[in-house]
């Protein structure tokens, strides 16, 4: 047989061995499909093997297809060996091999991840060296880059057939070696050493971990496990460590900055929900964009059922309750691979058309000692940032000249005003709330006439004094072994707002087990329990605390507030000193207003892997995401909103059970052909419901429960049942490792769309092309993969009754009314078509690499609740409306600028930009060009999409223009609003960034990320409120004297003459920054962050020698640390909740965010 | 080995398929919360209920400041001062058409099922609903509004005059199809017909003392409509109007839930505490010694009632505070007589107009003083002074401003139509503040949504130039002259 090395032909076997490894035969490793939940990043998986009279070629594919090795071998030697019988379970590489080549003329060796079969010598003799000097024994330590034994190294004596393997201590040792030998040390993953005896009779060697593998495997739609040089689209994997080594109580939120393209927009609060974007918004439903998530295998819901409220004061306001997402132990993370354009996740359907976020948890995996481990993190947070605060100026209303808490010398009260207009803080003293009074006169607090005055000054903590350090406290034990895996979590969480948080118990199970040598079942389950007494309320209302932050002053102590009732034990009259039935008292608000909530959710799947033939298998999975949550809402009586209380209760259940089949057959045609075609089958199922029974009025103050309720009880309830049915097959393609070709068909069948719409079909193509494999490169380039993709993903709608016409109730009973939304019979599936070109370079023996994608994608015919003119009787209709664009750069860089034995330097640098367009909005609706989002009507807020601009355009009031531009000005000096909606900009940024940087010496790891992002608008209604109310440092100019606006008012004969007058200041920026003024509180979201920063310590394995601690590891790190940025409220990165829709371009009563420090623990036993 | 490999699949496959509950398609497309079969009594009592509360809340912002009633004291929100911003443009325009929307649908079904009945009764509300949105916006979708369902999502708007001759002709029919001795069959919150038939007389007054209403509000825009208010006023036998108190067409609360006074969830701040009456409204009541004035306003720290200038000067906003002036009860958060849509006293005094204008026979003082005393029965004033009625300003002096200033106070808390009053007759006469703005001229319109643009441009835009202008002093057609 003829074999090419280094483009020269040449015969067997006259060669020397080494040369003969290289120039082996290589068998393709990775069978994917099968490894399912065969854990393949690591080297250490374990063989379970059934076979008699095997051939050994078969038995090899076999072993490597449970492995993660491959096996080199000349088929001229395999010809003429014996068959095999062998019985393994659980065995080692090692076990299998030596079970194999038992009796056979052969031997083997591992080198890296391949294992090398190799002819026994005839006899030793043959082989000595011809200088033969004197033989001697030898003794060495072979050690890994941190000091610790590396047992199951392999050391042999170069040029003969001696070898011996590493013992579990790091030892190994030769009874008789050359004095000058050279010893050739080799193990998984390392890089192979050579060293000379030189005479020494004790050796110690240290071995360094190799470069990352070249086949590195990424988790692929479906679970499939693919090498990354065969994918024709882009992948990025993020490995289980990232999310947990600065974590924060969302652990999705850890991804930030470290994934190009991806845009986070999150909610405040303990359950920090985040709505994930990547590539930009391609739906006309501003957060619809979300990227599907998959959990082993299984989608589950990132939505949660949200209480019905809007964010900006509505009857009540909503409550951040999380998701199985973000109820997710990030401990039980093994990796988590982003599939960013549907190209990578065409064969999920649907929901991937935004991209998908495949999560894989921890598996079993054999560990050295008893396979126990425990982890503790801990986590303390801070405010990071608050609004530019004045503290000039106290409570008062426009021109107030005294300050004074009820009718007294000083003059007639002022203290229900609570604007930040009041006296100067000049060292004077006023009548205020914490002045003395006589109880005997009157007892109440808040009207005893006071009796002195006392100083008149700022209480700098009047907002930060109120909140509290946050905690949040993880530990896990868990065991792990062979096959198996399980772990508890318990995480007690404390956040900011005093009296908010929760505890959650996280329990994951993994097991695999082969039940016949040609069926393995697999199965993983995640349960999580939540419950919080408390979650604090979002928005901007009586019942936020971010409400009564805008709206105290600098004047106010924080401490006034800490008595809640007036009778300590009544609960019957709230405290607020100040205001006159606007403001409840925060005390109140965060231990009276309580959110409770008790959530129980399982995500888990069971399949099996039927293995008939070397060809063909069949995967048969179902898998589950399953919640229960029972929430309450109690409003104690007496406040603001709620005069006679509330309580309100809900009880959500929410299902999707994911079946699917796969059979897969794969062969190889001659010419390095191979081929695999699969076909598979869906069947995707939810069920939903939700009650909701509400007390509007109680009879006892402080008994909340239904059967206090004074008047009849109010319910709702909403149920709903949908099926996605689908078929799909995928046939794939590889040419000799050099060129890769995927293709991939679909169709659906959706019970939400009408029957003559319910089938849909869609396609995608991708390719994938070796570079280095196919032309001849500069020696620079280790690795070049140029890829392609194109695939088109069908959706079906959201609603599952959207196209029929049915009436709805009403607080009446047996009373209905139209639906508000008009449905729509014959609603079509919506399509992304997406395109993308990648490339990926790697340089120097893969010490720097480049990955650069682009894309484009258009998403057409979405499915869409738009607002409609009132007057035909409907809020919004259900259409098909639009096209959406979006066409991006995305640039990853990674260098590794120091590699030396002790100190390893990795630079990871990662860049994005999208640009949205919107194509077309016109619809049957009658929108010309333009159509409204989302709308706050009695503020003028809009969210827009325009044609020919980027999607999410904020539409607003702004200052009336004279004909030359300036501020027009009425002849008191006030800035005139105009009546007219204009554009204020794009809610979408710029681009992206984020550079990563990683250091490991010795011990030691250090890490540090920082992220940036550039434009983008968003509206501040917090910011409205804090400089309308004289709050901020930019109400200050004027306070003495008033304020001259800059620009024009119109005389009478309609000229413009410049404005002179002066306007009092308050009176100017009350309607300066009037809250539905867009001119003044939109701002850019740009920031800079230091994101993370960490410090990690190994303790060396050599300290517990001889305990039974196998790994300690203490790491410190921190979020969020820095925050560089010209927005006004607390923090960018911020959307706002209404209902459940987390809504990106609007801030209304945004929660401060937090940096956050954390220490972990890890123990291995 | 095969067949136990074989065997296991199917059990493995089975298993899968078990995982979900296997339904059909056409099973699961039936919303199991989703009622689609209705009946016209099933719309009644929220549609009802829903558009009261739209009005009574709306007016109490926008026609309580733009008719001197209250003052709001912050200043973000000055509709007093005639500043209107488009952010009270939006609360009346989709809360009346959707429940136009269900009254369209009672109308729909009571036709299809022969429900003579429920078929006036939905025409009635009808009328009163589609009046109130053309007073305040002018021209307006009505042919081609409400039909969404037929595919109509860029309605036209209808010239005012067509709207109102459709309106009128619509109560004309009602007052045709009440049949008297039938009950109404579902709940009904505003006359209890539903069980009592002797009430469905008092829809019949309603849908006819409506129709004097919006008769007289075009009385002088030609004389086919003064020939039909003749008619109306000619026959009380074919038109009966309502005659007493306890005719009138008021949503009486019991406040408990859902039928609650709307003002019942407003914060206090909201409901009387960043407003307080007007100095207009006090010190009128005040002067003539009306009782109804202990009923309506608090008493300020020094036991005394006390209005504030309507358009003050912004730099006393301070001053104004809500316990040196005059302000709601808080009662009234509460109060059973807030949702109130035509009251017996309007239609006295729309009688008195009648007689002063030469519409009818009939002596106006007795219609006049009838009218305040319905008003003073209606908020529980039982004893009226002696000499109330003949105090100057009271006594009869045979002008109509005496009428409208008589009913602008028994139209306290209804709605809009004080300002509809107003703009039709000029009366009563108010006078504007020292910082107003539009010049000091009351606005003779809201301006519609600002979405309009862009929901509805073409037609929008064909509406406004018809009108002259989307702007706050384009006058719609009944107050042209």
């Amino acid at each position: 047989m003829l074999l090419t090395v280094n483009g020269k032909a040449f015969l067997w076997p006259c060669l020397s061995t080494t040369k003969l490894w290289l120039s082996m035969k290589l068998t393709l490793i990775l069978s994917v499909f099968f490894c399912l939940n065969v854990c393949g990043t690591g080297y250490a998986q374990r063989i379970t093997l059934e076979e008699k009279n095997a051939s050994l070629q078969s038995v090899f594919k076999k072993i490597e297809r449970q492995s993660n090795y491959l096996i080199l071998y000349r088929d001229e030697w395999l010809a003429d060996a014996k068959k095999v019988t062998v019985h393994l379970v659980n065995s080692t590489i090692e076990e299998a091999m030596s079970a194999c080549l038992n009796n056979q003329q052969l031997e083997y060796a591992v080198v890296g991840n391949s294992i090398v079969i190799k002819r026994k010598a005839v006899t030793s003799s043959k082989n000595r060296p011809v200088n033969d000097i004197v033989a001697r024994p030898i003794k060495g330590l072979v050690l890994n880059e941190n000091g610790e034994p590396l047992s199951g190294a392999t050391v042999t004596v170069k040029g003969t057939k001696l070898m011996t393997v590493v013992n579990d201590n790091g030892e190994f040792s030769f009874t008789d070696v050359p004095e000058n030998a050279v010893l050739v040390i080799s193990n998984v993953g390392f890089v192979t050493r050579e060293i000379a005896v030189s005479g020494k009779d004790n050796i110690k060697i240290n071995l360094q971990q190799a470069q990352r593998q070249m086949q590195e495997v990424v988790v692929t739609a479906l679970g499939i496990r693919r090498e990354e040089r065969s994918l024709g689209y882009s992948a990025q994997k993020v490995e289980g460590e990232e999310v947990t080594r600065a974590p924060t109580s969302n652990w999705v939120n850890a991804l930030t900055g470290k994934v190009p393209g991806l845009q986070l927009n999150k909610v405040g609060g303990p359950a920090g929900s985040s709505d994930i974007v990547l590539r930009g918004d391609n739906v006309l439903d501003l957060g619809g964009s979300t990227a599907l998530i998959v959990i082993d295998g299984v989608p589950v819901s990132t939505q949660q059922a949200g209480t019905g409220y809007g964010a900006l004061v509505a009857a009540d306001n909503p409550i951040d309750f999380g998701s199985s997402l973000s109820d997710l132990n990030p401990e039980d993370i093994e990796s988590v691979s982003v599939l960013k354009g549907p190209a990578a996740a065409a064969l999920y359907g649907s929901r991937a058309s935004n991209g998908a976020i495949i999560i894989t948890t921890k598996s079993g995996k054999k560990t050295p000692g008893t396979g126990l481990y425990f982890n503790s993190t801990i986590t303390h947070s801070t405010i990071n940032r608050y609004p530019d605060y004045q503290f000039e100026y106290g409570a008062g209303s426009n021109g107030a000249t005294y300050y004074s808490y009820g009718n007294t010398a000083d003059g007639t009260s002022t203290k229900n005003s609570t604007a930040g207009y009041g006296p100067r803080y000049e060292g004077q003293s006023y009548f205020q709330y914490n002045s003395p009074f006589d109880a005997s006169v009157d007892p109440n607090p808040l009207t005893s006439p006071r009796l002195e005055r006392v100083p008149w000054r700022p209480y700098k903590n009047y907002v930060s004094g109120f909140f509290r350090p946050g905690m949040n406290i993880a530990n896990t034990i868990g065991i792990t072994g062979a096959g198996y895996r399980a772990a508890i979590t318990y995480t007690k969480n404390t956040w900011i707002v005093p009296n908010t948080g929760f505890d959650r118990i996280n329990i994951a199970l993994s097991g695999s087990q082969k039940v016949s040598p040609k069926i393995t079942l697999n199965s993983k389950i995640n349960y999580a329990r939540k419950f919080s007494d408390n979650l604090p309320t979002q928005g901007y209302n009586n019942q936020t605390i971010m409400y009564y932050m805008a709206q105290t002053a600098s004047s106010f102590d924080i401490n006034w507030f800490k008595q809640r009732w007036e009778n300590t034990t009544s609960g019957i009259a709230e405290i607020v000193p100040v205001s006159n039935g606007y403001l409840d008292n925060p005390y109140v608000i965060a231990y009276e207003m309580l959110n409770g909530a008790d959530r129980h959710n399982v995500i888990g799947n069971v399949n099996a892997v039927v293995q008939f033939t070397d060809k063909l298998s069949l995967m048969l999975r179902t898998g589950l995401d399953l919640s229960y949550e029972f929430r309450s809402q109690q409003r104690p009586i007496n406040t603001n909103k709620f005069k006679e209380g509330m309580y309100r209760q809900q009880n959500v259940f929410r299902l999707e059970n994911n079946s699917d089949f796969l059979l897969k057959y794969e062969n190889k045609l001659p010419f390095g052909l191979n081929y695999t075609v699969s076909v598979g089958g869906n069947q995707r199922f939810n069920d939903y419901k939700w009650d909701d029974a509400w007390a509007t009025k109680l009879s006892l103050p402080g008994v909340y429960n239904l059967s206090n309720s004074k008047d009849p009880i109010q319910t709702t309830s909403d149920r709903y049942q949908f099926m996605v049915n689908s078929l799909y097959g995928f046939v794939n393609l590889g040419y000799k490792d050099k060129v890769y070709l995927e293709l991939t068909g679909r169709n659906d069948w959706s019970s939400t769309l009408p029957k003559q719409n319910a089938s849909f079909f869609y396609p995608s193509v991708n390719t994938s092309v070796l570079l280095d494999k196919v032309f001849e490169l500069p020696t620079a380039i280790s690795f070049a993969k140029l890829r392609a993709s194109y695939a088109s993903t069908g959706v079906d709608a959201k609603d599952p009754y959207g196209f029929q016409v049915n009436y709805s109730r009403t607080q009446f009973p047996g009373s209905l009314q139209m639906p508000t939304r008009l449905p729509n019979v014959n609603l079509k599936p919506q399509f992304t078509n997406a395109i993308e070109l990648g490339l990926d370079l790697r340089f120097l023996k893969n010490r720097a690499g480049i990955d650069l994608a682009i894309y484009r994608n258009i998403t057409r015919n979405q499915i869409l609740s738009l607002p409609v003119d009132g007057a035909t009787g409907f809020s919004t209709a259900l259409t098909n409306v639009g096209k959406v664009q979006n066409k991006g750069i995305e640039v990853q860089l990674r260098g590794t600028p120091v590699q030396k034995r002790n100190f390893k330097w990795d630079v990871l640098v990662n860049w994005s930009a999208n640009r949205n367009k919107v194509i077309d909005v016109s619809s049957a609706l009658g929108a010309e060009g333009k159509l409204v989002l989302y709308n706050v009507g009695f503020a003028n807020i809009n969210i827009v999409a325009e044609e020919g601009k980027p999607l999410g355009q904020l539409y607003g009031l702004g200052f009336k223009r004279s004909p030359e531009g300036k501020v027009v000005f009425n002849s008191s000096g006030i800035p005139v609003m105009n009546n007219e909606l204009q554009n204020w900009g794009s809610i979408n940024p710029d681009w992206q960034g984020g550079i990563q940087n990683n250091i490991t010496w010795k011990n030691f790891n250090f890490s540090v990320l920082f992220d940036v992002r550039r434009g983008g608008k968003m509206m501040s209604y917090s910011h409205a409120i804090l400089a309308a109310t004289g709050k901020l440092k930019n109400s200050l100019p004027g306070r003495e004297g008033g304020v001259t606006g800059d620009g024009v008012q119109v005389d009478a004969n309609g000229h413009s003459v410049p404005n002179t007058v002066k306007a009092p200041a308050a009176t100017y920026y009350n309607a300066y920054y009037l809250y539905s003024n867009m001119e003044t509180n939109v701002f850019s979201t740009s920031f800079v962050k230091f994101r993370e920063a960490s410090i990690g310590y190994h303790f060396p394995k050599s300290w517990f020698k001889k305990s039974f601690v196998q790994e300690l590891s203490l790491a410190a790190s921190g979020r969020d640390l820095f925050v560089w940025t010209d927005f006004p409220s607390f923090d960018p990165e911020t959307a706002t909740l209404n209902s459940s829709q987390i809504m990106p371009g609007i801030e209304i009563g945004q929660f401060p965010s937090t940096r956050s420090i954390t220490f972990t623990l890890n123990a291995k036993f | 080995m095969t067949t136990h490999i074989f065997k296991l699949t199917i059990v493995l496959c089975s298993l899968v398929l078990f995982g979900s509950c296997v339904k059909s398609f056409d099973d699961l497309r039936k919303d199991p919360e989703a009622v689609s079969i209705a009946l016209p009594s099933s719309f009644l009592s929220n549609a009802l209920y829903e558009a009261t509360s739209t009005l009574v809340t709306q007016g109490h912002t926008i026609n309580d400041q733009l008719m001197q009633v209250n003052v709001l004291r912050q200043n973000d929100n000055e509709i007093h001062r005639y500043k209107i911003l488009p952010g009270n443009y939006t609360g009346m325009w989709n809360p009346l058409y959707k429940r136009l929307n269900d009254i369209d649908e009672m109308i729909r079904l009571a036709v299809q099922r022969n429900d003579a009945n429920y078929q006036a009764v939905g025409l009635t509300l009808k009328s009163w609903l589609m009046s109130n949105i053309t007073d305040i916006y002018g021209d307006v979708p009505f042919t081609e509004a409400l039909k969404g369902v037929d595919g109509v999502t860029t309605p036209k708007f209808d010239p005012q005059q067509q709207i109102y001759d459709s309106l009128l002709a619509f109560l004309e029919k009602a007052n045709d199809l009440f049949v008297l001795n039938k009950v109404l069959g579902g709940e009904d919150l505003l006359f209890n017909a539903g069980t009592t038939a002797a009430n469905m007389l008092k829809w019949k007054k309603f849908a006819n003392s409506l129709r004097l209403r919006l008769l007289m509000r075009i009385e002088k825009k030609g004389t086919a409509y003064q020939d039909q208010l003749r008619m109306l006023l000619a026959d009380a036998n074919k038109y009966p109007l309502m005659s007493a108190v306890q005719d009138g067409a008021v949503l009486y609360y019991t406040n408990i839930t859902p039928f609650v006074n709307p003002f019942f969830s407003y914060r206090d701040f909201d409901f009387n505490q960043k407003l307080v009456y007007s100095e207009y409204f006090i010190n009128y009541l005040q002067d003539v010694g009306d009782p109804r004035l202990a009923v309506y306003a608090t008493k300020t720290s020094g036991g005394t009632y006390q209005g504030a200038p309507t358009g003050y000067p912004v730099a006393q906003q301070n001053v104004i505070s809500n316990t040196s002036f005059s302000t709601y009860p808080i009662e009234f958060k509460a109060n059973d007589k807030m949702g109130s849509i035509l009251q017996y006293a309007e239609v006295e005094f729309l009688l008195a107009e009648a007689v002063l204008k030469g519409y009818m026979n009939g002596d106006a003082k007795t219609h006049y003083d009838k009218g305040i005393k319905a008003s003073m029965d209606y908020w529980g004033v039982s004893n009226i002074p002696a000499n109330f009625l003949s105090h100057p300003k009271i006594a009869w002096d045979g002008t109509l401003e005496q009428i409208i200033t008589q009913k602008y106070f028994a139209l306290f808390t209804n709605g809009f139509d004080q300002w509809h009053e107003y703009r039709r007759t000029g009366f009563p006469v108010l006078t504007p503040g020292p910082e107003m703005d539009n010049n000091g001229v009351m606005p003779s319109r809201i301006p519609y949504p600002l979405t309009e643009s862009l929901y509805n441009s073409n037609n929008y835009n064909e509406a406004v130039a018809r009108m002259g202008g989307d702007d706050i002093n384009s006058k719609v057609w009944w107050q042209r002259p």
